[in-house]
């Protein structure tokens, strides 16, 4: 690419990739920590229900 | 027709949807990159320059996919939509939701390319031009949609309420296609076809074929990555959620 706008051309193809790559990891980042927020409450009703037994 | 329906109702249980996405998902993605990498390599580098715009038509490459995307997803999340104000299937309601962001996505990079093609080639960033305009309808009506079903508290009303906007919106869709049919327009009107002969220069085609295959496939890996990621947050409580996140060790 030896023209003018060359940084035109640049910039849009870096924000196609920024938008994807945002597409790609706010899912992942969403499933993780509801992973983790189950596993959490889950061992805290396990640690409470054997407080109470005792 | 009893098997496909037979079909989607086992696949659409939350547990079988877990199972379905997670073996599906980076099939799509894996294409989709593949694509994607072909699709850019080959805009960038592999074509020759447009005879009449210079390098800047190079834009186009992830331009076009992404406007038809933001189309053909609004049409999606409109079935989807549909199936689930009808058949009440949990599973279409997070479909239509998890469209609705892709949409959004796609809607954006439309019009920021768009706009970064517009100066140098038209001299401004913005024109209040049908196609633009229509288009710009488009990215509110996909906010709209994603704030209604934020704001309401109850998940399965407000997924009814965001299906009932959806099946208004779709009505934006034609408009924005024919947008440069119907009225006298700076953006120029329709150079590539599906059926019949294309404006585009062959040899400058394949990238684009490709990108759009790119997109195709990205929507359907993102939609069940999104889509998944909602199941589970709904489904927290559920034993199979339960199990999946190791807490019943």
């Amino acid at each position: 690419m030896t023209h003018l706008h060359q940084e035109f051309v640049i910039a849009a193809y870096i924000i196609f990739a920024l938008a994807l790559l945002w597409d790609f990891l706010a899912p992942q980042f969403s499933y993780r920590k509801t992973l983790r927020s189950i596993y959490l409450r889950a061992r805290r009703n396990k640690t409470n229900s054997r407080d109470q037994a005792q | 027709m009893k098997a496909l329906i037979l079909w989607f109702n086992t696949t659409g249980s939350p547990p079988n949807f877990e199972r379905f996405a997670a073996r599906w998902t980076p099939i799509w993605f894996t294409l989709a990159f593949l694509c994607l990498v072909i699709g850019t390599v080959g805009g960038l580098f592999l074509v020759p320059a447009d005879s009449k715009q210079g390098e800047i038509f190079r834009i186009i490459y992830i331009h076009v996919p992404a406007a038809w995307m933001s189309l053909f997803v609004f049409i999606a999340m409109a079935v989807q939509a549909f199936i689930a104000l009808v058949w009440r299937i949990k599973i279409s309601e997070l479909l239509t939701i998890a469209s609705a962001h892709i949409g959004l996505i796609f809607t954006a990079i439309t019009l920021i390319t768009g706009s970064i093609w517009g100066k140098p080639t038209w001299g401004t960033w913005w024109t209040w031009d049908p196609r633009l305009t229509s288009e710009l309808v488009l990215l509110f009506i996909y906010l709209g949609i994603i704030g209604l079903y934020n704001a309401i508290e109850d998940r399965r009303s407000a997924a009814r309420a965001a299906a009932f906007l959806v099946l208004i919106g779709v009505i934006n869709v034609p408009i924005v296609h024919f947008s440069v049919t119907w009225w006298n327009t700076l953006h120029q009107g329709e150079t590539i076809r599906l059926v019949g002969e294309s404006k585009m220069a062959s040899e400058l085609m394949w990238p684009l074929i490709v990108m759009t295959l790119a997109t195709k496939f990205w929507f359907l890996g993102s939609v069940l990555k999104r889509t998944r990621a909602m199941n589970l947050e709904h489904e927290a409580g559920k034993d199979w959620a339960r199990k999946l996140a190791g807490a019943d060790q």
